[in-house]
């Protein structure tokens, strides 16, 4: 016969205000199999866990129940104390009497009664629990991070320094991200590349540090401390090894295209460098612009290139590597402003985006960091600035505020007026959100001493007229409608998640939102992991941000992947599926819906008959407990330790047998 | 000063007959700049958006709920996606069910004797439409140049006729409430 104890907690009001607790506990040691029970104030508390231990010794209980909030809450807490207690942990279950009966009932009498039954039923259910030991793995020692802007820098970094291993995986060319195309970062005006660029190196010259640049994740399997990754490395063309970065190849191509790294305002060659200070500093050929692979001639880059690195007949080749941990740091991208018809983009030259006007006036961009607008190559003399572009819009955009747009249009009207004194500066704005460390005075410096004049309303159109755009706007604090003549329009544009990031979710079995961010596991408490243990995320491809808070969550998450590499060992909970493999039939239902690819095939050989049959088996590293095999299978072979069937029934028999008055 | 004291019944009213929610509106001003007639308005239409929020009934009062002319470019640029043209339309039913006197007082006018016309006959008698109007609105003259344009372009039929319709018509202008 068991001898169980109920605990049955207060939460200061929050359960006894609508629960008797004092009766539930009475009523509760009535119950067959209890041996004890008792009500305290807090029982998450350190004396409500000495509480319990104490009447373990005392009264000799071999299992527990803990009336409380959701196990969510408190589980780990109350299983490390009855583990103290001296009884395998997972002899004790909880009963939610506050999310699922306090919090949601008004009821006193009926809220009491309730709260008793789901102990009833709990009591009944812990009298079958098993006791498990929880599962060990080994730890690969070595990082992977995906993505080579700031973030993944900062994360490559904090790693490599811990001592560990680290691949950090680029898609484009260069490390370096968005950061590398600013020219001044707000609100101190830093020279963005001038702090960049040393980290870039930093990451090049570490021992501990592989960069895998023009590269991507194919695939990825395996569990924490034990991920199998299959990265893509695309063909460059040009050899790795033997390049010098002379330079000389990008002289002599013939051939042009839109830089992307320019945000297509200036070009550059078919064999390319995206930045001077690019890292690793190798050309790549892009094969669509390239004479020689779209045309078959030219081939000018080869006969030129003193160390003979240029080579044409490369492939994409794959690398199978294992890591402990992987960063996601894959960043953002740019809203496209051409489903704004009103605002023109892509209909007049002049109408450019924040990201077009970074590279515009940045010194190494394709002005040379002249001021010039596109139509006609002349300095604009009235500049207007339009904000929440795609931002706070239901319609066209994204509901969500994007952060960072009033800060860096504070900044491009502060670097106008440097290049240009006597350029008139308008900004429509709907609220100015500068929340940052500096970011408000900032703003104020703008408009106060720089004078830029911030217009509180929104643009309805922009029309050319008489080789000036017209802007017509609201000024909602004069209560009219404005027009301003303009020479160049800036569009602060919505950062939006990246096209391809939902495949690599799925590679990865990570969630993502509603608009494609990358989800965090908690909002608050848990900003850098993942609910893939193991898996971490950084920067902009969970939600925009700025640089300052990418590098701080990328230092976050690079302590969590540090935490998980410094262990010989870890442990997981023992919650997981388990086959019976006389009974399983090899249907293999359950390898359809485990999303987390745990089903493997096992043959069995059987003993009387010397047939062969193929059985399912529980991968319980990547198993996640999440029960779907257990409640898909045809012949009842599979179950989740700590919620078997037995214990499920039980459980809901409990329910049914108590006597209602 | 005025002496605010939240009221959203009129919010209430205006979800009520067109579904649309006022309290949606974050004050962007994209609909006043979006509109073309917005120089003529008394108030603008986000002030008649924020009033409509805070249920300042004066807006029933404004020139702009007439003035407006469901053009809807508001509409297609709202952000929140809220049919400002709608709200329009609800806040001018609003105005005449609770007998307020209009700003614009010839516009309820044209619009009232243009449906009393049409539920005649099923169709618009241009002539004898214009002259109630210009009699009852007493501008008897200031569009005549054009009204004889009109009718030398025989835009103007002299005489009345019906549709073949009218009945369903009527019936559709009581419907609505409009006789």
């Amino acid at each position: 016969m068991t001898r169980i104890g109920v605990f049955v907690c207060w939460c200061g009001a929050n359960i006894a205000r609508t629960v008797d607790v004092e009766l539930v506990a009475q009523k509760a040691s009535t119950l067959p199999g209890v041996v004890y029970s008792t009500s305290y104030l807090y029982m998450c508390s350190d004396p409500g866990q000495a509480l319990i231990k104490d009447a373990i010794r005392d009264y000799n209980l071999d299992r527990v129940v803990v009336a409380s909030c959701s196990p969510a809450m408190h589980e780990p807490t109350f299983r490390k104390a009855v583990e103290e207690g001296g009884l395998n942990p997972y002899f004790m279950e909880m009963a939610n009497i506050r999310e699922q009966n306090s919090w949601v009932h008004d009821d006193r009498v009926a809220a009491t009664e309730k709260a008793f039954e789901l102990i009833a039923a709990t009591v009944e259910r812990v009298k079958r629990a098993q006791p498990l030991e929880p599962l060990g793995f080994s730890v690969e020692k070595k990082a992977l991070v995906i993505g080579g802007g700031i973030a993944g820098i900062q994360a490559a970094l904090d790693i490599a320094e811990a001592g560990f291993k680290v691949y950090l995986v680029e898609k484009t060319p260069s490390i370096g991200g968005r950061m590398a195309q600013f020219d001044k970062t707000f609100p101190t005006l830093d020279c963005a590349m001038c702090i960049l660029s040393p980290k870039m190196v930093d990451c090049y010259r570490h021992p501990n540090i592989t960069i895998l640049s023009y590269s991507e994740i194919e695939e990825v399997k395996g569990f924490v401390g034990n991920f199998e990754v299959t990265i893509r490395k695309k063909a460059r063309s040009v050899d790795e090894k033997l390049c010098t970065g002379c330079g000389l190849c990008i002289e002599k191509c013939p051939s042009k295209a839109k830089s992307e790294f320019d945000e297509g305002v200036g070009e550059r060659k078919a064999i390319y460098i995206p930045f001077p200070q690019a890292v690793p500093l190798v050309p790549v050929i892009d094969r669509e612009a390239c004479l020689w692979f779209s045309k078959g001639r030219c081939g000018l880059c080869q006969r030129v290139c003193p160390t003979k690195a240029i080579d044409y007949s490369q492939q994409d080749t794959f690398i199978k590597e294992r890591f402990g941990t992987i960063i996601v740091a894959t960043g953002a991208d740019v809203f496209d402003p051409v489903v704004y018809e009103e605002y023109g983009y892509g209909r007049y030259p002049d109408v450019i985006t924040s990201a077009q006007l970074e590279r515009i006036i940045d010194p190494s961009g394709p002005t040379k960091g002249e001021i010039l607008r596109p139509s006609d190559g002349k300095h604009p003399q009235s500049v207007v600035f339009i904000q929440c572009v795609g931002s706070r819009d239901e319609q066209k955009g994204y509901p969500y505020c994007s952060r960072v747009c009033c800060m860096y249009t504070a900044k491009h009207a502060f670097l106008l007026r440097e290049h240009l004194p006597n350029v008139k500066l308008y900004i429509f704005y709907i609220d100015i959100r500068a929340f940052g460390k500096g970011y408000e005075e900032f703003v104020r410096r703008v408009q106060d001493e720089l004078g830029a004049n911030y217009i509180r309303g929104r643009v309805g159109r922009i029309y050319p007229e008489k080789g000036k755009l017209i802007v017509q706007g609201a000024d909602t604090l004069l209560g009219q409608q404005v027009r301003i003549e303009a020479d160049l329009v800036v569009l602060a544009t919505a950062l939006v998640p990246q096209k391809d990031v939902e495949e690599l979710a799925r590679k990865l079995s990570i969630s993502t939102d509603q608009y494609g961010w990358l989800m965090e596991a908690h909002p608050k408490l848990r900003p850098a992991e993942t609910m893939t243990k193991g898996i971490f995320i950084a920067g902009t491809c969970q939600f925009p941000k700025d640089i300052s808070d990418s590098v701080a969550q990328a230092s976050a998450a690079a302590s969590k992947a540090i935490a998980i590499l410094q262990q010989e060992w870890l442990y997981s909970e023992p919650v997981v599926a388990r086959v019976n493999k006389n009974k399983c039939v090899g249907c293999f239902a359950c390898k359809e819906v485990c999303p987390y690819s745990a089903i493997e095939e096992e043959a069995l050989v059987e003993q009387t008959s010397g047939l062969e049959k193929r059985v399912a088996k529980v991968n319980e590293g990547l198993c996640q407990g999440c029960g779907n095999c257990a409640s898909a299978c045809r012949s009842q072979a599979i179950d989740l330790l700590g919620f078997t069937s037995e214990e499920l029934i039980a459980q809901l028999e409990g329910l049914a047998k108590v006597e209602r008055e | 000063m005025l002496d605010l004291v939240a009221d959203d019944t009129l919010a209430n009213q205006i979800k009520e007959i067109c579904g649309e929610d006022v309290r949606k509106c974050y004050q962007c001003g994209k609909c006043t700049a979006s509109c073309p007639l917005s120089f003529a308005m008394d108030i603008k239409p986000n002030q008649v958006m924020r009033m409509a929020q805070l249920g300042l009934r004066d807006v029933l009062s404004s020139s702009t709920i007439w003035i407006c002319a469901s053009c809807a470019s508001c509409t297609a640029r709202c952000p929140l996606d809220i049919r400002i043209s709608y709200v329009m339309d609800a806040l001018r039913e609003i105005a005449l069910k609770e007998d307020v006197s209009p700003k614009e007082p010839n516009i309820p006018l044209f619009h009232k004797i243009f449906c009393r016309w049409v539920g005649w006959l099923g169709k618009l008698y241009e002539l004898g439409f214009i002259m109630e109007y210009k009699l009852r609105s007493r501008q008897l003259f200031n569009d005549i140049a054009m009204g004889i344009k009109m009718f030398l372009r025989g835009k103007l039929n002299p005489f009345p006729s019906t549709s073949p319709n009218s009945e369903v018509v009527r019936q559709l202008m009581e419907k609505t409430g409009q006789k």
